[in-house]
């Protein structure tokens, strides 16, 4: 189960910000032989991708949503996650809108509630592979 | 810090983070206390109870004849066929011979 849920969580949230930045540094290698690994990652990070993961990993749990209740995960968990998602949708129109140093400033923020939609959305998907290990669904 | 909205949110983000990472790590330890508590190893394991009992049945069956001092078949090779078929009859079988073959030689 451990196994499952790092694969989900790195297929989730970071190959969607991953394989963009890798696919534009080795365009970038073969036009300027460069590799600006870090640069594209942080500029792509800032204009909004992390929202992406975040938005991608509570929706991935839609497909198991037939299952939630007998997982345990009730109503209340279920309106939690909606909330994540309205917020993280505002965290996209403040950076959208804002200026880049009303961006800079409250960058550690966002990732704080980047870090609360990952946190709440593994703590939904681990009690829904215990409830598939439980009754050997696979 | 200029206390605005998304300052607020973040205090509330980073309470709540930390309190659903306690409750998942408290959850993930007693499940594998559970888990650690319900395996105990069995003396032998399965296989090895299983072979013994087969070869301790086919023993019994080729040994019939000395059992019952010779009133049944005077020809010991009754025994020891059906003992054979039995063996080569289902895999499991067909291999404690081989393995009790190997351990006669």
């Amino acid at each position: 189960m451990p196994k499952k849920l790092c694969r989900w969580f790195v297929a989730n949230s970071l190959l969607p910000i991953l394989a963009p930045v890798i696919f534009l540094c080795i365009v970038e290698w073969y036009r300027n032989d460069a590799f600006p690994f870090g640069e594209i990652f942080m500029e792509l990070l800032w204009g909004g991708f992390y929202v992406f993961s975040a938005l991608a990993l509570i929706f991935s749990l839609i497909e198991d949503y037939h299952i939630f209740k007998m997982a345990g995960i009730g109503s209340l968990q279920g309106a939690f996650l909606m909330l994540l998602v309205i917020l993280t949708l505002y965290i996209f129109y403040l950076i959208h809108t804002e200026d880049a140093l009303y961006i800079q400033n409250h960058s550690f923020q966002f990732i704080l509630i980047w870090l609360l939609s990952a946190v709440s959305a593994t703590s939904i998907k681990y009690k829904i592979l215990k409830y598939k290990e439980g009754v050997k669904i696979k | 810090m200029k206390f605005d909205f998304v300052n607020l949110v973040a205090i509330i983000s980073a309470i709540i983070t930390v309190v659903i990472a306690f409750l998942m790590t408290r959850d993930v330890i007693s499940e594998r206390k559970k888990v650690k508590k319900i395996s105990v190893p069995k003396e032998g394991g399965n296989e090895e109870n299983r072979y013994k009992k087969i070869l301790k049945a086919t023993y019994w069956l080729e040994h019939e004849r000395e059992r019952n001092c010779g009133e049944h078949h005077s020809d010991e090779n009754v025994y020891l066929n059906r003992a054979e078929v039995m063996r080569e009859k289902t895999p499991f079988f067909s291999y404690v011979n081989e393995v009790w073959q190997t351990q006669k030689n």
